[in-house]
Order: C-alpha cells, then sequence, then structure tokens
C-alpha cells in the first residue's frame, strides 16, 4: 500500500542550515496495517510521515503509494492524491479557528462539487459518530482538548480516506483522552482503514493491535518490528 | 454541476472575512475614503465642465473684444454696422457687463445689462426679468441674495454706488432659481440704461459685441476677417471658451489630486502591507488548506474573492458616497476648491454627468492592484509544500 526506496529529504540544501530529516529510508506499510513511526524529537517521522501524505516531496528516492509513484507527480495531482487518499491529523490539530466545528469537518471537500447541504449531512453524521452532536454548530476555539481531537479526526474522515495519517496526535492530550483517540483509530482500522501514526508516546506503540512499529533516530530507520 | 465548487469556495472567503472583520473594515473604510475622494473630484470637475459646455451652448458664436496695450477696454457699437457686412455674419448686438465690488461683503458681482444675452429667456424663482428700458429695476442671483441679506420676497431695495458716487436704489423684481445657479449665483441683472448710469458708459459703446454665425463650418473664417479688418480686436470663439473652462476645472481638479497624493500614497502602502503581509495565522492556514486537499487554483480563488469583496465593496461605497456628495449634497466638501471664483460660491444642484471612462481607469487603478497585492503572496504561500508553510 505504501512503500518509500531509498528516501531522502534535505531542508534548506546548499545553504549553512541545511538539515537532513530523512536519509535512505526504505519501509513497507501493508493494507490495514496499524503502523506506528516512533523516535525521539528530530528522529525524522514526521518528515516521512509528510513525504507519505504528498505534503512534501523527496530530495531523492521514490515514494509509492497505491502503486503509484507520487514522488515527483505535479502538484496538482499531487493534491488529488492528498485528497482523495489521506485523512491528516496534525499534532497542533490545525483546526481554523473562528469557524464551527461543522465548517471545518467540510472543509476538505469545499473546493468539490457537492452541494453544501449534502457536505453538512455528512459532516454531521461523521460528527454524531464521534461523539460530538452537541458540538455542530460550537465555535472550534472553544472547544476542549478532546473535542478538537475529536474535531480533527471528523475533517480527517470527511473525505473516506483509505489511510489516515497521524502527526504526535496524543501529544497534547491525557491519558483518558489518548486512550479515547486510539480506540477510535483501532475502531477504523477494524473498518479496514489503514492507521500510520508518528509518536514518542509509548501508551501508542505499545497497544498490542499496533502490527508494525518502525523506529526512527537520526534520520534512518534503526528498526522495523512487525507484530 | 461545477457552479458548486465556486459557491463553497465563496462561502468560505465570506467566512474568513468575517474573521478577520476589524482588520478588513479597516481597510475598507480607508480604501473607500480614497475612492470617495478621487471620485468626488472626478464627479464634480466633470460635471461643472458639462455644465459650462451647456450653458455655453446658447451663447454667441463670436463675442468681439476690444482691446488696448493688451487690455481688454469698451468697444464702439458703430462696429456692429461694419461686422454684419462680412458674409456669413447673421446677427450683431451689444453686450453690456462688468464687474461691481461691494466692500460691505467683500464680493464681487457680475452686472448685466439687459438685452444682449441669452440669460434673459433664464427662468426666475419668482418675478420677472427687467424689461430693456425698465428703470431701476433688477433681476440677482441667490448668491446676492443671501450675502446682503435681501428678503426672498420680492420688492426689496438693491442699493449700488454709481462710478460718479452716487447712489443708485433698484427694486429686485426677480430672484435667479439655483439651477441656473452656476451662471447667476452672482449676477444682478439690469436695464441697459441702468448699467450705462451705474458704470458711467458713453452712450455709442459697449463692453463687447456678441457675433452669431448661422453657419459653424464659418466661425474661424468670419473671426479672421474681424481681425483682419479690426487689428486692435479680438474675436473669442465659443469653442476657446469651452477650451478654457475645460482647463480652468481640469487644472482645478488636477491641483486637488496632487495635493491628495500624499493620502493616495499612503493608502496604497497601507493596503500593501495589509494586503502583501501574510500574517503567520493566514500562511498556516494556507498551509492547512493545502494539507487537507485543496488545490493552489483553490486557494488562489479564495484570495480573489476577498480581494474583490474588498475592493469591490470600498470603490462601490466610494463611488456612492461621492455621487450623494457630488448631485444630492452640493460637493460641500470640495465647492470652495473647485468652483468658487469670488466670496460667493455658487449654490446649485449639479445635473449628475458620469465620465465613465475616468471610472473605469480609477477602477483598473486600485481594484486591480488591490487584487493582485491580495493574490501574489498567497500564491507564493500556496505553492510552497504545505509541510513548510505548517512549519511556519
Amino acid at each position: 500500500m505504501i512503500k518509500t526506496e531509498n528516501v531522502t529529504k534535505y531542508f534548506n540544501r546548499g545553504n549553512p542550515d541545511e538539515v537532513l530529516a530523512v536519509n535512505d529510508v526504505s519501509i513497507e506499510v501493508k493494507e490495514g496495517d496499524f503502523a506506528v513511526f516512533k523516535g525521539p524529537s528530530g528522529s525524522g517521522k514526521t518528515t516521512l510521515l509528510s513525504l507519505i501524505g504528498c505534503m512534501s516531496r523527496p530530495t531523492s528516492g521514490r515514494v509509492i503509494v497505491e502503486d503509484r509513484d507520487v514522488s515527483r507527480l505535479p502538484e496538482r495531482f499531487m493534491t488529488e492524491v492528498r485528497r482523495n487518499t489521506f485523512g491528516f491529523i496534525f499534532q497542533q490539530f490545525h483546526l481554523i479557528k473562528g469557524i464551527s466545528v461543522c465548517d471545518n469537518v467540510m472543509l476538505p471537500v469545499l473546493p468539490t462539487d457537492i452541494k453544501p447541504s449534502k457536505l453538512r449531512k455528512s459532516a454531521v453524521r461523521i460528527l454524531e459518530n464521534l461523539g460530538m452532536s452537541g458540538r455542530i454548530d460550537f465555535p472550534v476555539q472553544k472547544l476542549s482538548g478532546g473535542e478538537q481531537q475529536r474535531t480533527a479526526i471528523a475533517r480527517a474522515l470527511i473525505n473516506n480516506p483509505d489511510i489516515i495519517l497521524a502527526d504526535e496526535p496524543t501529544a497534547h492530550l491525557d491519558t483518558h483522552l489518548s486512550e479515547e483517540f486510539l480506540s477510535i483509530m483501532r475502531n477504523l482500522q477494524q473498518q479496514g482503514k489503514t492507521i500510520v501514526i508518528a509518536t514518542h508516546d509509548p501508551l501508542v506503540y505499545d497497544k498490542d493491535y499496533v502490527s508494525l512499529i518502525i523506529e526512527m533516530r537520526d534520520g534512518r530507520v534503526r528498526e522495523i518490528i512487525r507484530n | 454541476m461545477a457552479l458548486e465548487k465556486h459557491i463553497n469556495i465563496l462561502d468560505y472567503t465570506l467566512q474568513s472575512l468575517l474573521r478577520r472583520k476589524f482588520k478588513n473594515i479597516g481597510i475598507i473604510m480607508v480604501f473607500t475614503l480614497v475612492i470617495f475622494t478621487v471620485s468626488s473630484i472626478i464627479f464634480l470637475s466633470y460635471s461643472l465642465r458639462q455644465e459650462a459646455h451647456l450653458l455655453l451652448k446658447n451663447s454667441p458664436e463670436i463675442v468681439v473684444q476690444k482691446m488696448r496695450a493688451g487690455r481688454h477696454e469698451l468697444i464702439s457699437t458703430w462696429l456692429m454696422t461694419e461686422i454684419r457686412g462680412i458674409p456669413g455674419v447673421s446677427d450683431v448686438e451689444p453686450r453690456y457687463w462688468g464687474y461691481y465690488y461691494d466692500s460691505g461683503v467683500k464680493a464681487n458681482y457680475t452686472i448685466l445689462g439687459i438685452g444682449a444675452s441669452g440669460l434673459e429667456n433664464n427662468k426666475v424663482v419668482s418675478g420677472r426679468m427687467p424689461s430693456p428700458h425698465e428703470k431701476n429695476v433688477a433681476a440677482i442671483g441667490r448668491g446676492i441674495a443671501d450675502v446682503r441679506v435681501i428678503k426672498k420676497d420680492l420688492g426689496s431695495i438693491l442699493y449700488l454706488q454709481a462710478a460718479d458716487n452716487k447712489w443708485m436704489n433698484f427694486n429686485i423684481v426677480g430672484i435667479f432659481e439655483s439651477d441656473s445657479g452656476i451662471m447667476t449665483a452672482d449676477l444682478i441683472v439690469i436695464s441697459k440704461e441702468d448699467f450705462k448710469a451705474l458704470v458711467s458708459m458713453p452712450d455709442d459703446t459697449a463692453t463687447d459685441l456678441a457675433v452669431h454665425v448661422s453657419n459653424e463650418a464659418e466661425i474661424p473664417t468670419v473671426a479672421r476677417k474681424i481681425k483682419e479688418q479690426f487689428p486692435d480686436s479680438r474675436p473669442i470663439l465659443r469653442d476657446e471658451i469651452i477650451r478654457t473652462y475645460d482647463a480652468v476645472f481640469g487644472w482645478r481638479s488636477g491641483l486637488i489630486i496632487t495635493l491628495f497624493m500624499g493620502a493616495l500614497i499612503a493608502f496604497i502602502i497601507l493596503a500593501w502591507d495589509k494586503a502583501t503581509g501574510l500574517s503567520a495565522e493566514e500562511k498556516q492556514e494556507i498551509g492547512i488548506l493545502k494539507a487537507i486537499g485543496w488545490e493552489t487554483s483553490d486557494v488562489l480563488e479564495m484570495k480573489f474573492w476577498e480581494g474583490l469583496v474588498i475592493s469591490l465593496t470600498s470603490f462601490m461605497c466610494g463611488i456612492i458616497l461621492a455621487y450623494i456628495h457630488i448631485f444630492f449634497m452640493g460637493a460641500s466638501l470640495l465647492a470652495p476648491a473647485l468652483k468658487g471664483w469670488s466670496v460667493i460660491y455658487p449654490e446649485f444642484r449639479l445635473a449628475p454627468f458620469i465620465d465613465f471612462y475616468q471610472i473605469a481607469i480609477l477602477m483598473s487603478l486600485t481594484v486591480v492592484p488591490y487584487i493582485a497585492s491580495t493574490i501574489i503572496p498567497s500564491w507564493k504561500a500556496s505553492i510552497t509544500d504545505p509541510d513548510i508553510v505548517m512549519r511556519g
């Protein structure tokens, strides 16, 4: 489903502040996997996640998603892959403040030809499934951390993606909310979705349903454990 | 239907504008003020020119003045017979007019001896025009009535000091209505005899001569012949007067716009700063939208709507306010700079003439650059990988 072949990523290449974030990484995530990229801060796991999610391009090497090399795709097609294949959950949630929960959830599919009433219907259904029925038209900045997390999950699910990518999703949550998040992810995995999480939280990678652990350090893969 | 996508983006744009309402209202207010001022100047100067064109339509084709040492002086009426003999001339009539300085109110009046101008056909608020041989009666402009605190009721007396220091009194039989204010605000119309007595004008002279030419094409030829026959005369063509009006109002409006350039430049700097300086929050928003599946073209469309809504709203508000200011409120803010030439400013309601060409230029110089200054930095942010944008 997802493969990287000798992927390397430099930031600010050729400048004094050049950073080698990912160094010659080759991994494979299979369909239905619950994969975790683990490692300390600066190990390259977030960069690897963004390369897989078509949010940036590798300096060298290939990224293959659903049998398609996405590393050299023109911007327009990369966006298409990003929109149709992935759902993103960011560390800081990255919700748009000042608009409602429902409007945030509908954002990924706004630039499509789907009628607003239909978009809202889908968003409401997902929010209800996540226990957010009382917060649908609530301003997003007034939500608690856990509710913001669930809104971010709902936004990641609105386009019904095959793969969910989450970057440090439990970093700002307490244990209870982290467990709640993981149970939602587990549920989605059981529905057939592939989950990829970048984290350094043992609460995540110690779960027995995690099928793949890729440990990273200094931009390189240190260990791959398949359960 | 492809329209849904654009409606969705427009809807989101409006939400975005509301989220940053204080910043956007600030920009709209300054933008509106700039458009209001510039379009007020354009409306007023253009309308004044149009008004002058219309009024001068009824003026004689040629006015002949006598010149001595480069100065205009009284012209002998016997020239009329000679000029009538020039082929193409249909009629010649003497005009009696001059200026009267009223030291009491420190204002200049224009005095017209009736019988020589199309103005005698003008409507008056009430009363009538003096007849050519009627003594000691006058019709006056609204401006004079106001500065001399003459009641609107007819029958009041206007006192003017003649050239021989004697006082002449005139019974007011008419006051010009405000629609004709551009020409009549400072005007006093009296009989020819009274005018001559007031300024001590010799019997066989006039201020100038109005020459009527039936065929428009012959006007320059007739003017040239008059000049050849009477070298000390100055034939003034109606077109030259119209051009002078254009130049005067054009110069005045140009001067005001030049004075206003400072404010205009300040606005451009503000608009540039506000529009181009994407805040970290705005950059991050673009990064988020890109990361969750928006294309660069979607982001640019959103920014286009944003620029269009702000600039078009400001433009329309500015134009509408300027229209109200000029055509309904008598250009109260700009009138002293643009329409006055004495202490008596004509009070009149301008007919709404609009130069759409100038409005189009104004639009292209304000709306288009604003939209461009909104789109360009967003384009720069949106072509960057969303990952980098989101990391800030």
